[in-house]
């Protein structure tokens, strides 16, 4: 029984799965969400209250499984759930996933600067996610901003104290580019071949206007004495 | 004149140069000591003419031998000039070194692609 005792107190997930197995969804999930939205707790219990959430979400009597599903697709965008799960939870994670880069494009794309991104006022936490394929790297800390010196590309995405993303950068299929200064640098090389252009087509057009063209002439002369 | 002859006739005799070809006319009115100069300046007036006149200044210049025909005419042509109006004309004999005779005219309209004609007339040269 002290053992029990001491399980239950060493996991806070243990209470929430009870409550699970009551069938009490709507409490489960917003103990798990609870749990998730704790910054203190380390970031694979969060991700477990979420997984928590959702299946308590997606279970036959709760309604809440699209809304769980989306934001557990948001706060953790590479993870996939167990094609052996529920089906109702499969394919709600499956349509968050399919639709997430459709809410993350009316989202603003923060600031970005050679050295850090920084999501807006109001964001409490941020996701960094780097590399190619399947070696991707995964760094989330809690503030606004977070460290991009070195990454050339990277998925970012800041989020508020209720895990909804309010900026995003770049996508988990297609990693924007950080390279603010090159951006920079384009656009100058991009503006400055622009006025050469039209500096250079001025310059035509001055000559061909102002070349009055030739004549020639037939000169006689005479000598008188 | 027999020197001239026999200058042309070593010209005939080398036959034309490879790659290339030269002629000589040598017309014997036309032939004489020093050059007669056609200079076309970009302006200019004749009564400020400066003496001897500056012909490197000129946009357009042409240089003969200083002969004329049996009607005391010597015809030139010069082309290239950029056209506009208020240029000035100058034909200048040159003997030894020194401008010894002259004629100007000025106010000329040069017309692009168009041609004006010009008669200078020098009063007074020494004969050769």
């Amino acid at each position: 029984m002290i053992a029990l005792f001491l399980i239950l107190a060493s996991n806070p997930l243990e209470p929430l799965w009870a409550l699970v197995d009551e069938e009490r969804y709507e409490a489960a999930i917003d103990g798990a969400l609870t749990l998730a939205k704790d910054g203190r707790q380390t970031e694979s219990m969060r991700h477990q209250a979420l997984m928590l959430a959702l299946n308590a979400a997606c279970s036959d009597k709760a309604e809440r499984c699209n809304e769980i599903a989306v934001k557990l697709s948001d706060w953790a965008p590479l993870w996939r759930p167990d094609r052996r799960a529920q089906p109702t939870m499969v394919q709600a994670v499956g349509r968050a996933r399919l639709a997430r880069t459709g809410r993350h494009n009316r989202l603003p794309s923060g600031s970005l600067d050679d050295k850090q991104w920084c999501a807006p006022n109001g964001a409490v936490e941020v996701l960094r996610i780097s590399g190619q394929n399947v070696l991707k790297e995964e760094k989330r800390e809690r503030q606004r901003c977070i460290d991009v010196s070195g990454i050339a590309q990277a998925f970012l995405l800041g989020y508020d104290a209720d895990l909804t993303p309010v900026a995003v950068w770049g996508s988990a299929e297609s990693p924007a580019t950080l390279r603010p200064k090159n951006t920079k640098t384009t656009a100058s090389l991009g503006l400055v071949a622009g006025i050469g252009g039209v500096l250079v087509a001025g310059l035509v057009a001055y000559l061909l206007l102002a070349d009055e063209g030739s004549g020639q002439v037939q000169l006689t002369v005479v000598s008188t004495p | 004149m027999r020197a001239l002859f026999f200058i042309a006739l070593t010209c005939i005799a080398c036959g034309p140069a490879t790659g290339a070809r030269l002629t000589l006319n040598f017309p014997a009115e036309l032939i004489g000591n020093g050059f007669l100069h056609a200079a076309v300046f970009e302006s200019g007036r004749c009564s400020e003419l400066s003496s001897p006149v500056s012909l490197e200044s000129a946009v357009v210049r042409e240089s003969d031998p200083p002969g004329f025909d049996a009607e005391n005419r010597h015809p030139m042509e010069l082309s290239g000039i950029p056209a506009g109006s208020d240029r000035m004309i100058v034909a200048i004999i040159e003997r030894d070194g020194a401008q010894i005779c002259r004629a100007c005219g000025d106010g000329l309209l040069i017309e692009d692609g168009g041609t004006t004609k010009v008669t200078l007339t020098l009063r007074g040269c020494p004969a050769p």
